[in-house]
This record gives C-alpha cells, structure tokens and sequence, in this order.
C-alpha cells in the first residue's frame, strides 16, 4: 500500500477500458493510439478524438511527464478519502502527448516538473501514481 | 453559426416574471414543492395566468430537480406546446431562457415557464455526490472526486501561467461580498476582510471555504414570452438580445472529464464570446453589468478575461482595484454571485440580469443599466445571453 492513499473508490472499469485496468495489474501502463495517424490520447475510447478514427492501438507508455497542474486536497469530498488528508492529485502531461492524473507524495511542485509513472495496490486494487524525478 | 449573422431569436423575447424560494439550509419542503413555489411567485409577478403558459423548461444534473411534466401537472398548467428538461447543470441556465426565445421565435411556444430546484444542502449536493460516468473510474480512485478539485486544477495552472495569487481569489470574494450585502436573499452576507479571508481553512488548495459557492436549498424561476406578449405584462420586459452555446473542441466523455481539454487557463466562455457579442450586434464596452457564472472565485477573472472586459493576466488587478464593485466601471455578480447568494445552479445569477435590466435590484440597482451579460458555466461547455431594456 501506498503511504499517501489508505483507501479506494473500486474503479468501475467497463468494455472500453478493461484492458487499461489489465495493463496496470500487469505492470505496464497502456495507453491508446489511433492506428492511421499515430494520436495517442486519454482515457480509453472507441473513437480518437483528434481526429475521429475508430482503428485503435493499445502502446505502452514511457512513464516519463511533466507536471501540468496539481491540487492539495484538505477537506476529503469523499468519505473514502478521510484518512488521507491532506493528499495530492498531479494532473500529468505524458512525453507521448496525452494528460492524466494520478496520486504524488505531498512536498513541494510545480507546473514542468519531471515525473515517472508508477504502479501500486490499495486493497487490491491497481493504480497508476507518479514519482518526482525522472 | 455564422459569427456575423444575428440568429434569428434576438429581439423575439424577454424576461418577465421572476420568483425565489427561500435560500436555506434545511428546508421541510421537497423539491417538487419549491419549484411549484417559485413558479407560482413567478407569474405572480408579473400577472400572467398559469392557463396562458405553454411551454416549461428546465434543468438538473445527476438526477437532483424535478421533471417540467410534474411541475405542470402541479401547477395544473394547460395542454403545452413545448418542454424541455436539460441534464447538464451549471452550463444551462441561459441555454434554458435560449432555448425558450427559440421555442417562441419559431412559434412552437409563446410564454415558457423557466424553474430550477433543487434541494442541494440537505439533500443531493453537486459538489460532492458521487455519480458513475465514463471517466469517474479515471478520477474516483485516486481521490479526485468532486468540481472544487476539479476547478481547482484548472485555477492552479491559471495562477502560474498568468501571476494570479491568492490575493486576487480573495479580491473577488470581498468584491462580492459588497454586493451581497445589499441582497437580502443572499445566505453569506457579512463583508470579508483579508486576514479574514486568509483565515478561512482550505477545502483544496487554492481554494478556502469563501472561494466555493454556499449550497442551499431552494428554487428560482422566470418567465420567457414573446416580446409583445411581455409588454402587456405588470413588469418591463429584459429583452433577449443576444446568446450563445458552445461544445468545445475535445470536451471528453462527460460532465466532470477534464482529460482532453487542451487548456485548464481558458474556459468556454473564451470560445462563447465572440459568438455572444455577434449575436447582440455588440463589444464589450457596450456592456453595462455583467453576471459571471461563479461556483468558484476564479471563474469570474476567467469570465472578465473571456469576455473581453480586460486582458489575459489583468482581471485580478481588475477586480482588487475596485471596479466590479458597487460604484465600479462594470458591476459583476451583483448579488454577490452564487459565492454568497447561494448555489441555485446560475439560474439566479440569470434572474438577477433581468431585475437588473428591468430595474429591480433595490439596494444594488446599478443606475442606467440598459445591457447585461450572463454567463452559465466555467469548464467544457457553457451559455451566455446579452439581455437589453425595452426601447
């Protein structure tokens, strides 16, 4: 378990997104790109939506990004997460193009900082998370 | 739309009527009674029969208001024409009056009752019910639940990319503050000082408490009828000059997926505004009052920068020096915003346009007002109207 989450909304993963939630118990971290011209984008879709393609690929991701925005949460607006604050959610440019969002350890950030994708179990559920530092 | 094209519903219809519930926060009424309540205040106000409205609109978001059939059925309206029940919350409240002026111009309807209600302290509450969609397997896990942390995040990347601080968070909530003590319906109505405001706890950093819409209980509705209908009518008419909607490019999968959106420092409004200004034949300095859709502080200085009222980075400055407050060059939010007037979903922030065009805001009555703009919503999708006084 990770320090910074000591509890988890179990995601409802549905037939778009099974094999997103596959990878990351796997261990990687799969993404989709559209076949004709190479989009990667987020979340998982039957449609790519920079240029409407339904011809979608499953890459894994390098795990390298940058920081694009963050919050420190201090009053949980979801019982789950009571025990957890204060706790921070890093909205995450990957270097491959597409934006996510993830738990980081609480300390000082800003918008541009490197960081590196990571996997980790709470209460047996599988989540991606990031890491400062390349 | 063709931007240089005026639609063909401008100049067709006008606000009239306007009723409110009471803003509380633990009402022993359902939400079906409030709407029934200030749908009855608001034909009242402005005398028009129930059996003349033939159309009602409105609109809820997960499942929180009442359906137009049971607000009809309870207010034993009539056989009707026309109505609508939109789903998606903040951003409908002006496409709702839209929608009506279109209904109106095209004669399917000729006098459309407008509600929204909602029980949203003591019962269903936007800001942090949990509802399943597309993307919520992509936020509820890890903790991103609920619109604070979302608008949050877009307000972070907005402070660092434009040098807005927390000082310019706190300007816009002491600004409205100042209009809110001139409204007596408003809930939060004491001024703020800053070290008052820097007291306030965080909900999520960059926002404390005061930067966040109070939820309350209650309903607010209004009357749309066809201008010449509306002139017969106990109140002036808020002629329906201009509006707009828009999707924007990559909007995601739902009402709260902000993966796709290529820019958390610029909302709809950005994209709303020129097709908002086209539609009335105005610019920005034509513009008298501004009601800026406002769940939390920072969407009035995006509103500002939107709309073209100042430029991009400037609107904290704008509104720390005064401007957007009583006495001001341009008056925002004055009733005090859904900050302090309570979180009727900006059909409140709609309804004060109108009295302010029809010249009924009492204490807060901005001399002269012949124009106001008026937003709805502050992330992917959103609505505006320009309303106009009766020549």
């Amino acid at each position: 378990m990770a320090p910074f989450q000591h509890a988890v909304v179990v995601p409802d993963e549905d037939l778009d997104t099974a094999w997103f939630w596959d990878g990351l118990r796997a261990g990687t971290v799969l993404i989709p790109r559209c076949r004709p011209e190479g989009h990667h984008f987020f979340p998982p879709s039957p449609g790519c939506p920079e240029c409407g393609s339904g011809d979608i690929d499953r890459v894994p991701v390098t795990g390298r990004g940058v920081v694009y925005s963050w919050v420190v949460v201090h009053r949980a607006l979801d019982p789950a997460y009571v025990a957890d604050v204060p706790y921070t959610v890093v909205a995450v440019t990957l270097e491959e193009g597409p934006r996510v969002f993830g738990r980081i350890e609480n300390g000082p950030l800003s918008c541009g900082d490197p960081v590196t994708a990571t996997i980790y179990d709470v209460d047996g559920v599988t989540l991606l998370g990031f890491e400062r530092g390349r | 739309m063709n931007a240089k094209t005026r639609p063909s519903f401008v100049g067709k219809a006008a606000i009239t009527g306007i009723g409110y519930t009471a803003f509380t926060d633990r009402t022993p009424r359902s939400v079906l009674s409030q709407a029934l309540d200030a749908s009855r205040k608001a034909l009242d106000d402005c005398g028009l029969a129930a059996s003349r409205v033939d159309g009602v609109c409105s609109y809820g978001l997960f499942n929180d208001s009442v359906t137009s059939q049971a607000v009809a059925t309870g207010l034993a309206l009539r056989e009707l024409s026309y109505t609508l029940d939109l789903n998606n919350g903040g951003s409908q409240p002006c496409f709702a009056v839209l929608n009506a002026a279109m209904a109106i111009a095209s004669g399917m309807a000729t006098n459309v009752l407008i509600y929204r209600s909602l029980n949203g302290r003591s019962g269903k509450k936007v800001g942090s019910t949990r509802f399943e969609s597309p993307s919520s397997q992509f936020r509820y896990p890890i903790g991103l639940t609920a619109y604070p942390q979302y608008i949050a995040m877009w307000a972070r990347r907005y402070m660092y990319e434009t040098g807005t601080t927390e000082e310019d968070l706190a300007a816009v909530v002491m600004r409205q503050r100042e209009w809110a003590a001139k409204n007596p319906r408003a809930v939060r109505r004491d001024l703020m000082t800053l070290d008052a405001y820097f007291g306030r706890e965080y909900v999520v950093e960059p926002f404390r408490t005061v930067d966040c819409t109070v939820e309350v209980d209650g309903a607010v509705a209004l009357v749309v009828s066809a201008v010449d209908r509306a002139r017969d009518q106990k109140v002036p008419p808020a002629i329906i000059d201009g509006g707009a909607w828009v999707t924007g490019r990559k909007a995601g999968l739902d009402v709260a997926d902000i993966h796709t959106w290529p820019d958390f420092t610029k909302n709809c409004q950005h994209l709303l505004a020129p097709r908002l200004f086209a539609s009335a034949g105005l610019t920005p300095a034509d513009i008298d009052v501004a009601e800026i859709y406002d769940c939390f502080s920072p969407a009035v200085l995006y509103g500002l920068e939107a709309l073209g009222f100042v430029g991009r980075g400037a609107a904290g400055a704008f509104v720390r020096e005064g401007h957007t407050a009583p006495g001001g060059s341009l008056p925002v939010n004055t009733h005090g915003g859904l900050l302090n007037e309570g979180y009727v979903h900006g059909l409140n922030t709609v309804t004060e346009a109108a009295l302010q065009i029809q010249g009924r805001s009492g204490d807060r009555q901005v001399a002269g007002a012949q124009t106001c703009a008026v937003t709805s919503g502050v992330l992917v999708d959103g609505s505006a109207l320009i309303l106009r006084k009766d020549s």
